[in-house]
């Protein structure tokens, strides 16, 4: 494993960003995280933090994986989806989070199924939980080379105002749901994955925030914290002369969780300090009023004290 | 439970106007020709507050003959059931496209809001044949890099467009279009536009001028479609949310909701063309983004620019 030599040239190619304004939670009640994958609300570049702070504020919140996880693991199919799906409750509900939802599409194989099926569930998911806000992947990080990020992307962008159509769907209505317009969405993206994902704010964290975020990810050992890369870097450490003195004593697996949540702890702190905090992430923010420019502008230059 | 209007207000009070600096955009002239064809997705839009209808008034006025082609059958948009809907809204937009002055429209049909699964071969051969049919010098359509369009029936249009205007020169697409009498086609110009807030990837190149009876008729065209956009209901409830919170809109005093409702609509279509005019020094424009038949040559025109002499 050639780990350490693959990590040094990788540091210098972190652009600093520019500071971002700053964004509160909106108001509401209840949040939905809907991702492809059993660990995408917690990894790095996302959400683990952001959704800690919707459940302090009383949110209720619920977990949409859209595929079955069976391909990340190394115990086959069926055995990867039953504890992928076992960890990411376990995550969720270190996040604060109320539920899960598995759709269980066929993991990196949501390219050939068709959007509209997808869409269509998740429009009967939004009008059933009646979200005031939805976490999920930015379908403007074009590019993105996971197919399941994809596909849930774009149905998501089309799922999110088509549900608020009476038009659309009407068989649902028959079982008590009715049309709801998702009015706040955060978009997130891989930042090593596709081009086009510009954040436009960033959300402030608090420390047991972050910790939350930390525990959530490396909750998800099928795939993180293993012991084995842990004795991998420490091998090869060892036969370049080379040692981490702040793993001394520590099990390969403790190494392993002290190693994976630390590069979460990290770049909550580079987000932070990016943007004039402390820890932060960072989200393309969607407003429902961003399609009528016109008549916020009316109301803008029309209203005034009675 | 948090009405739209409650929202609206809310995010009107809480957030400060967001001045973005659009940059300047050049003027373009109106170009040469006899027919051009607006290829859309929906009824509306040819014209909305991002669109066409000032463009297309000012063809129509220079004397060109224009048609609409309209892909999808508009069955989900209002509140009086598919088959309703459908009718309804072509009949509202063949009276709005009378008031920008254009022939007819062309309705291709396709399931509103269901056009990703449409095969994208069979809407280009629809559009290839249209264009082979009616000849058109100017072409107004979606851009195709707009991408990530929330709106499955814009995208699938906008790709299919694309692929159209460069098919439908080629005499060894489509062949079966020549045995019925048709020839090959190549479209000068397209124009292409993009809703402000939808997808990036649309970066307008070119602004039309208007003048203020242009954008009279983009408006009365607009109006035209009052199955979707008469929302009285809108209104009242912006009226009865400002009032709970100490606040009104002079402008809407005595004025039933419908009239309101018309007076905001009017007032967005005039301001979307005023703030389009000042990037480009004129009182009210449209920008598009301009392709011309020759920005797939461009050696072939560097060539010519250089070594074309007077003799």
């Amino acid at each position: 494993m050639r780990f350490p030599a693959l990590l040094i040239p990788l540091a210098a190619a972190i652009l600093a960003a520019g500071p971002l304004p700053l964004k509160d939670l909106p108001p509401g009640k209840v949040m939905m995280v809907i991702q492809p994958h059993h660990d995408d609300h917690t990894t790095d570049y996302g959400m683990g933090g952001l959704i800690a702070k919707f459940t302090d504020a009383g949110y209720e919140s619920y977990f949409v994986r859209a595929s079955n996880d069976e391909k990340d693991g190394a115990h086959g199919y069926g055995h990867n989806d039953l504890i992928n799906e076992r960890e990411s409750k376990a995550a969720i509900a270190i996040l604060g989070m109320r539920d899960l939802y598995s759709l269980s599409w066929r993991n990196d194989y949501m390219d050939p199924i068709p959007l509209q099926e997808l869409r269509a569930q998740l429009i009967f998911l939004i009008r059933k939980h009646r979200p005031d806000v939805v976490l999920t992947h930015d379908p403007w990080g074009h590019y993105d080379r996971n197919p399941d990020h994809r596909k849930v992307a774009r149905a998501m962008g089309d799922a999110y105002w088509l549900a608020g159509l009476e038009n659309v769907h009407p068989e649902h209505f028959e079982l008590g749901v009715r049309p709801h317009r998702v009015p706040y969405l955060f978009y997130k993206a891989r930042v090593d994955y596709g081009k086009g994902h510009e954040p436009n704010v960033a959300v402030e964290l608090s420390e047991s925030q972050v910790r939350r975020k930390m525990r959530a990810y490396s909750t998800h050992r099928n795939v993180y914290a293993s012991p084995a890369m842990a004795r991998a870097v420490r091998e090869q450490l060892a036969k370049e002369g080379l040692e981490l003195p702040g793993l001394r004593g520590l099990t390969d697996e403790a190494a392993a969780v002290e190693m994976e949540e630390w590069h979460m702890d990290w770049i909550s702190r580079k987000r932070g300090r990016e943007n004039g905090v402390r820890y932060a992430e960072v989200y393309y923010f969607v407003d429902e009023f961003d399609h009528l420019p016109g008549l916020k502008e009316y109301l803008r230059q029309h209203t005034v004290k009675k | 439970m948090y009405n739209t209007a409650m929202r609206l207000a809310a995010a009107l009070l809480l957030t400060a106007a967001v001045v973005r600096a659009a940059p300047p955009l050049p003027l373009g002239s109106l170009p040469r020709g006899k027919v051009f064809l607006v290829v859309l997705s929906h009824h509306d839009d040819h014209t909305w507050e991002y669109g066409f209808g000032g463009f297309i008034a000012r063809l129509t006025e220079a004397g060109w003959t224009g048609y609409y082609v309209r892909a999808t059958n508009d069955e989900k948009d209002s509140s009086v059931g598919w088959g309703r809907g459908d009718q309804i809204n072509l009949r509202e937009a063949r009276e709005a496209i009378g008031h920008l002055g254009m022939q007819d429209v062309i309705s291709l049909n396709w399931r509103n809001d269901h056009m990703d699964s449409v095969p994208l071969a069979e809407v280009r051969a629809q559009l290839v044949l249209l264009l082979r049919k009616y000849r058109p010098e100017v072409v107004m359509t979606w851009n195709p890099w707009g991408h990530y369009d929330r709106n499955p029936d814009h995208r699938k249009v906008a790709r299919a467009m694309a692929e159209a205007l460069y098919q439908a020169p080629l005499a060894n697409a489509y062949p079966e279009h020549l045995a019925a009498g048709m020839r090959p086609h190549q479209v000068r110009q397209v124009y292409y536009t993009q809703r402000s807030d939808y997808g990036k990837g649309h970066t307008p190149n070119i602004a039309i001028a208007l003048e203020a009876r242009h954008v009279e008729r983009k408006v009365r065209a607009l109006w035209a479609h009052r199955n979707v956009y008469n929302t009285p209901a809108l209104a009242r409830q912006i009226r009865e949310e400002l009032a709970r919170r100490g606040m009104a809109i002079p402008e809407f005093d005595g004025l039933t909701d419908e009239q309101a409702i018309e007076k905001l609509r009017q007032w967005q279509m005039e301001w979307a063309s005023r703030e389009t005019g000042k990037r480009a020094g004129a009182a009210y424009a449209e920008a598009f983004y301009l392709v011309d038949e020759w920005d797939m040559l461009p050696g072939l025109r560097g060539y010519l620019k250089e070594h074309v002499a007077a003799r």
